[in-house]
């Protein structure tokens, strides 16, 4: 199996006391597969990710390890190499949608900007991209939408237009942290359809949560954080019929579903 | 609260400049050197010396004894004014929002019209049907202003009002007034001192303009305004007739100011 | 015990080009709550689930339809008639840190509705406040503190400790669990559910997850647009679910557990 990113060592410590919130971090995300994060609040998931996504305010957080995309190590790399790698290669879907655009630009706008600021494209062709890739997440009156402000759509729309810019530039990574959480179930549903159907083009996920509905659903690999540390990781059959950890077990068990369920 | 207010220098500086005035206005008998109304045209503009710190104006009175007596009039008629400002536009402001619908509609379009006319204005044809006088020009600033205060106390507490804790407290058999006085209140607390500590500035500042136009304080009255409005014909003669009193006013303002806005940060780190 | 007749809420704002615009968020809504049982009402975001709980406790008036609270119509009570009706009438609202004021200490919160509601004496409040602290298993320490130093579990327990602290017959939660960690969940329900069967209170449970409503609860009513459009009692499993809206919210569950695809 492949690796197409490594992380290894990763630590980050406050700047202000030295305090270690991410301790020791490794962890292989293979190609064309995806990768869980489950933990609770404070278990340092989405630190790790940001760390990743070098979306960390240094003012505020020392990260210290490697990140490995592609034989170059993302933390050791200048400003501008990371802008040319954020978004083109590795792409963020974060778990509030309203803040991840800008509430003055039109939708349509937006996309046609994220998609010229990496490649070459006229105007035109970004805006028919971007109406296509939008089709695709099951969304309608897509030229609607394509003219509309942020604050006029619902979370679960923003949502899906979020996974469409992030797929519009053909990233090989996608990190979406605990980017459900927020939604009815049965968008969550839809878009968790959708991250399969993205795995199946052999881009990889990291998929953040707290949810082992989540993980059962789509992860193929899981790794189960607490207090910053990996206290447990394997294939996501050997977390679930074998779980190692007590805290791990009691995640388990504080689902509540009936037994009797199936599903399909 | 206290260990932060010490920590920011600003909000120290500020401090430290308040309670000068406050320390000069309460002990102005024992700072001044002379009766800051004596007359004696034998020392008009008399130079510094040991009699006259700073000199005497164009009547021979002594400048630094009515620069001294002058904090007394500014706080003295800033601070009761401001209290009397505060109750008032409390009262109105939180009845209004509480209660809310049609009644705070109505309130807020009362509103509207009465902030449609500029204060000076208003004071201005106050005074004038009122005539001249301390007390008078304490009312027309009251009656000026208390609607521009009644207005953010309103948004407060209808910022306040939609909390959670609101509905939980009617949930748990609170009455209104019990919702009013021991919830919102307190809690728009902190923002309501920093409004009216700005707003001591503003007022001082207005006030002293009104009597450099003459306005409420009668002629004589060692009312740094006043003095300024008194030193006017003297502007290229004797330019520090004007400088020391501008200095005063700038110094409380800015005393009063630097510590609200310090305060303002202190509560609202984020910057809102 | 708790009546609702044909309750409608409106409201009405204005669209973007300053028309007025009704929106109907509770529509015609009828139900009974009798005592000693457990009610769920589960509806996603924007199904007027809230709404309806504001209506039932009086802390919005509805447009029209009637609420009866032991045969007694409570349009038709006074202001002060219906502030002592509250004690047999509580709520726990979903955010425990905004719903407790910032400025006063846990104790305090605690004893509001007791002093509103009786009259005893210093010492029988402190006992009682001690009594109640233990009963949400919280350490005696808390009382000494403020909200916010507080974890979003302990807020939690306070608000039940402050909601049961008048043995109310009726307690409505309007998504109490959500926004918690799982294991934290877990707890908070199973607590619930001993004292239920120690206060004799009926629950009535406000909730998107199904799961949590199951768990729960016996008697179950799914909402969608303002409107019940299923009602459920003594439900056994998943397949008691008839109508078509309710099967979606089902199928859109999680699983438990991962699929066989996804061993690799």
């Amino acid at each position: 199996m492949s690796n197409l990113l490594e992380i290894r060592e990763l630590n980050i410590t406050l700047v202000e006391n030295q305090r270690p919130i991410v301790k020791n971090v490794s962890f292989n995300v293979g190609k064309g597969r995806i990768l869980g994060i489950i933990g609770e609040s404070g278990s340092g998931k989405t630190l790790t990710s940001k760390a990743i996504m070098r979306l960390l305010n240094e003012k505020i957080f020392t990260v210290k390890g490697q990140v490995e995309f592609r034989g170059n190590n993302l933390l050791q790399m200048s400003e501008r190499e990371i802008e040319g790698v954020m978004g083109k290669d590795i792409s963020m879907i974060m778990q509030n949608p309203m803040t991840a655009f800008d509430p003055m630009m039109k939708i349509g706008k937006q996309i046609i900007e994220t998609v010229k600021a990496h490649l070459p494209l006229s105007k035109k062709q970004a805006y028919d991209m971007g109406v296509q890739q939008l089709k695709k997440m099951n969304l309608n009156r897509v030229s609607e939408i394509m003219n509309s402000y942020p604050h006029t759509l619902s979370g679960g729309m923003l949502q899906r237009i979020m996974i469409a810019i992030a797929l519009l530039l053909e990233p090989r990574i996608i990190i979406a942290d605990e980017a459900t959480t927020a939604l009815d179930v049965s968008t969550q549903s839809i878009i968790l359809d959708e991250f399969k159907k993205i795995q199946d083009k052999g881009i990889s996920l990291i998929v953040v949560t707290h949810d082992f509905g989540v993980i059962a659903k789509v992860a193929n690999d899981v790794i189960v954080m607490k207090d910053g540390e990996i206290i447990e990781d394997g294939t996501v059959h050997e977390i679930f019929y074998n779980p190692k950890t007590e805290y791990t077990k009691e995640l388990l068990k504080a689902r509540l579903l009936a037994d009797e369920v199936s599903y399909a | 609260m206290v260990k932060e207010i010490l920590k920011n220098k600003q909000a120290v500086i500020g401090l430290i400049m308040m309670f000068i005035v406050a320390f000069i206005a309460v002990f102005a008998p024992f700072i001044a050197v002379n009766n800051p109304e004596e007359i004696s045209p034998a020392q008009k503009f008399a130079r510094f010396s040991g009699r006259y710190p700073l000199g005497a104006d164009q009547l021979g009175r002594c400048i630094f004894s009515r620069l001294i007596y002058g904090a007394r009039y500014s706080l003295g008629i800033a601070i009761p004014v401001l209290l009397i400002l505060a109750v008032i536009s409390t009262f109105l402001g939180t009845v209004s929002a509480y209660i809310g619908g049609r009644f705070d509609r109505i309130f807020s379009i009362f509103c509207d019209i009465f902030m449609a006319f500029p204060p000076l204005l208003v004071v201005l044809s106050l005074v004038g049907a009122l005539g001249q006088g301390i007390l008078n020009i304490m009312i027309a600033v009251i009656f000026s202003m208390w609607v521009w205060f009644a207005r953010v106390i309103r948004s407060y507490v209808l910022m306040e009002k939609k909390k959670g804790y609101v509905t939980a407290s009617k949930i748990v058999g609170c009455s209104d007034i019990q919702i009013i006085t021991r919830h919102i209140i307190p809690n728009i607390l902190p923002a309501f001192i920093v409004y009216f500590s700005t707003g001591v500035a503003g007022i001082i500042l207005m006030i002293s303009g009104f009597s450099f136009l003459g306005l409420g304080i009668e002629a004589g009255v060692p009312e740094w305004g006043a003095m300024l409005s008194s030193a006017k014909p003297y502007l290229y003669s004797r330019p520090l007739l004007l400088i020391y009193p501008g200095i005063f006013i700038l110094f409380t303002a800015a005393g009063f100011n630097l510590f609200g806005e310090a305060l303002r940060d202190i509560i609202s780190p984020e910057g809102g | 015990m708790l009546e609702v007749k044909e309750l409608c809420k409106q409201y009405t704002g204005r669209d973007k080009k300053g028309r007025k615009t009704t929106i109907q968020a509770v529509d015609n809504v009828s139900f009974i709550v009798e005592r000693n049982k457990s009610y769920a009402l589960v509806g996603e975001s924007g199904s007027g689930k809230s709404t309806l709980a504001r209506l039932i406790t009086h802390i919005e008036m509805s447009t029209s339809g009637q609420i009866k609270i032991d045969n007694k119509d409570m349009s038709k009570m006074g202001k002060r008639e219906l502030r002592m009706k509250r004690a047999d009438f509580q709520m726990v609202m979903q955010d425990g840190q905004s719903s407790l004021d910032p400025r006063i200490k846990i104790y305090d919160s605690i004893a509001e509705p007791i002093r509103n509601f009786s009259s005893i004496n210093k010492k029988e409040e402190k006992e009682k406040i001690e009594n109640l602290t233990q009963k949400v298993e919280l350490p005696l320490e808390v009382l000494n503190r403020f909200p916010h130093e507080l974890s979003g579990g302990q807020q939690k327990r306070i608000c039940i400790a402050r909601a049961i602290s008048v043995r109310p017959k009726f307690i409505i939660f309007d998504e109490a669990v959500s926004g918690l960690d799982v294991t934290v969940r877990k707890k908070i329900l199973d607590l619930l559910l001993r004292l239920r069967n120690e206060l004799k209170s009926t629950y009535f449970f406000i909730t998107h997850d199904i799961d949590v409503a199951m768990y729960i609860a016996k008697n179950i009513l799914v909402m969608k647009d303002g409107q019940i459009v299923e009602q459920i009692e003594n439900i056994k499993s998943f397949s008691d679910f008839k109508h078509e809206y309710s099967q979606m919210l089902i199928k859109s569950l999680l699983p438990k557990l991962p699929s066989n695809t996804q061993r690799k």
